[in-house]
C-alpha cells in the first residue's frame, strides 16, 4: 500500500519580474515562479506549522537618509 | 467583514456599575452593562418589539434592561421578564420576546465580545500588561476612524510608511529601509502573522530619541496581529550591544480595531512600561506618559492616510491592479489571511479593501 507524501503547503514568496506576491504549493526546486520561472526572492520558508521569510532590501542607504529639507 | 472573532468592546473601566452602554459591532448593534454582581453582558440592542434601541433604556432591580419606548425588559440572558401592558391584562410574556445575547468575555482589563453566528471557537487573546500592577498603563479613549478596519491593519504592518507620513517624530527613511523578518502560523488556536524588525547602532528618529534618551541604540520591534481584531506591538530599546541587559528600555502596545461597519471602525491603544520607569529627559516623569504623550500626533497622521484611501474607494475603479513592493509582503499576507477568515463565515466584503486587490496579485495556487 501506497503512502501519499504529505501535501506541500503553500508558500509566499516575490517574483520581481512579476511584481508580486504569490502564495503557491508549486515554486518547485530549485524554486522558480510557476508563472515566469523566475527565481523568486525571498520566498517563504515551512516548518512545524510555520512561515518565515526575510525582507533584505539591496538600497543603499544615502548619507543624508532622503529626507527633504526642513 | 469577519464576525466570527473576539473584539474589544472597551477596557473594563469604560463600563462603570449602573451605567449602559450602545455600539455598533461588525453592523450589530449592542448594548452591554454591569450586573450586580459586576459580571459584563451584551444583547442584540433592538427591542424584539418595535425595534427601539435599548441603550435608550434604563436598568432596573434584577439586573433587568427596560426599554424606553414600551418597557419590554430583558435579563441578562436576553429573555423578555416583563411587559408593562400585558401585565394590566393579564396576558403571558410571547415566547418570541427575546433578545439574542452575545458572548461576552473580560479578561486583563479588557471586555471581548464576540459578534458571530458560530460558537466562540477559542477565548480572547491575552493582554496581560493591562491592568497588571508589574506595569505602568495608559488607555486611550477609543477613536472613530471614518475608514474599513483592513485598511488599519495594513497600516499597522506597512512600516514602510514611516518615511514620509510619520518623517520628523518615529520615522525616516533609513527606518523604512530596515529588513523585516515575517512570521506566520496558529497559537492558542489563533491565527497570527508577525514582523520583527532588528536595527543595530541606528541612529533613532526625533520622537524615539526623546522618549528613551539615547542617539544611537538597538533596537528591537515587533508587530502582531492576532486575529483581525487585536495588533501587539512590543520596542525594546538599548544602546548599541545592550540589548537583553538590564540596560534595555521599552514598552508594549496593544491596539484594538473593532469594526463598525464596511466603511468605519473604533481603535483603541494600550500603552504599557515597566512599572516605575521613568523618563530619561525628566526623571519626575513615568516613561510610559512621555510615549503616550507623543502619539497623538503619530496617530492622527495615520488616520487621516487611512480615511483619505477609504475616500478614493468611493470612486469607480474596476481597472486597477495594485502595484507591489516586496516591503509589501506582511501587508499581502494580512490581507490573504482576512480574507480566508471571511470565506469561511461567508461575509466578504466590498472588493476595494479586500479580495480584488489580493485576487489580482496573489492568487493561491
Amino acid at each position: 500500500m501506497t503512502v501519499p507524501a504529505p501535501a506541500q503547503p503553500a508558500v509566499w514568496g516575490f517574483c520581481g519580474t512579476c511584481e508580486r506576491w504569490q502564495l503557491s504549493a508549486a515554486w518547485g526546486s530549485p524554486p522558480a515562479c510557476p508563472e515566469c520561472g523566475s527565481l523568486p526572492q525571498p520566498l517563504e520558508s515551512w516548518a512545524d506549522g510555520t512561515g518565515r521569510l526575510t525582507l533584505i532590501l539591496e538600497l543603499a542607504l544615502s548619507t543624508a537618509g532622503g529626507q527633504p529639507a526642513g | 467583514m469577519i464576525r466570527n472573532a473576539w473584539y474589544v468592546a472597551g477596557f473594563s473601566a469604560e463600563f462603570a456599575p449602573d451605567s449602559i452602554t450602545g455600539q455598533v459591532i461588525t453592523g450589530r448593534p449592542v448594548v452591554l452593562w454591569r450586573t450586580r454582581q459586576g459580571r459584563a453582558v451584551a444583547l442584540d440592542a433592538r427591542c424584539a418589539h418595535k425595534r427601539f434601541p435599548l441603550w435608550e433604556g434604563r436598568l432596573l432591580a434584577g439586573d433587568v434592561l427596560e426599554c424606553a419606548y414600551h418597557g419590554f425588559a430583558y435579563d441578562p440572558s436576553g429573555k423578555c421578564v416583563a411587559i408593562p401592558a400585558l401585565h394590566e391584562t393579564g396576558q403571558h410574556i410571547p415566547r418570541t420576546a427575546r433578545q439574542r445575547a452575545f458572548p461576552v468575555a473580560e479578561q486583563d482589563g479588557v471586555v471581548w465580545l464576540w459578534p458571530g453566528d458560530a460558537e466562540p471557537a477559542s477565548h480572547p487573546p491575552r493582554t496581560v500588561e493591562i491592568g497588571s500592577d508589574g506595569w505602568d498603563t495608559i488607555n486611550t479613549e477609543p477613536m472613530e476612524v471614518a475608514a474599513n478596519a483592513r485598511l488599519l491593519i495594513e497600516n499597522l504592518f506597512d512600516l514602510t510608511h514611516f518615511y514620509p507620513l510619520h518623517a520628523g517624530n518615529i520615522g525616516s527613511l533609513a527606518d523604512a529601509r530596515v529588513p523585516v523578518e515575517i512570521e506566520r502560523g496558529r497559537r492558542d488556536g489563533l491565527p497570527y502573522l508577525k514582523t520583527v524588525r532588528r536595527r543595530h547602532s541606528f541612529t533613532l528618529p526625533p520622537m524615539t530619541r526623546d522618549r528613551f534618551g539615547l542617539e544611537v541604540a538597538d533596537q528591537l520591534q515587533e508587530h502582531t496581529m492576532v486575529g483581525p481584531g487585536l495588533f501587539h506591538v512590543v520596542v525594546t530599546v538599548a544602546p548599541p550591544g545592550r540589548l537583553g541587559t538590564g540596560d534595555e528600555q521599552g514598552f508594549v502596545l496593544y491596539q484594538s480595531i473593532t469594526p463598525r461597519d464596511e466603511s468605519s471602525h473604533v481603535w483603541r491603544r494600550s500603552t504599557s512600561c515597566r512599572s516605575g520607569t521613568t523618563w530619561a529627559a525628566s526623571p519626575g516623569k513615568s516613561l510610559v506618559e512621555a510615549i503616550v504623550a507623543g502619539a497623538p500626533t503619530v496617530i492622527e497622521q495615520d488616520r487621516w492616510a487611512i480615511e483619505q484611501q477609504q475616500k478614493m474607494f468611493g470612486y469607480p475603479d474596476d481597472d486597477y491592479r495594485e502595484v507591489h513592493i516586496k516591503t509589501d509582503g506582511a501587508v499581502v499576507m494580512a490581507r490573504h489571511l482576512l480574507d480566508e477568515m471571511e470565506a469561511a463565515e461567508g461575509t466578504a466584503g466590498p472588493a476595494q479593501v479586500r479580495s480584488q486587490r489580493s485576487r489580482q496579485s496573489s492568487d493561491a495556487r
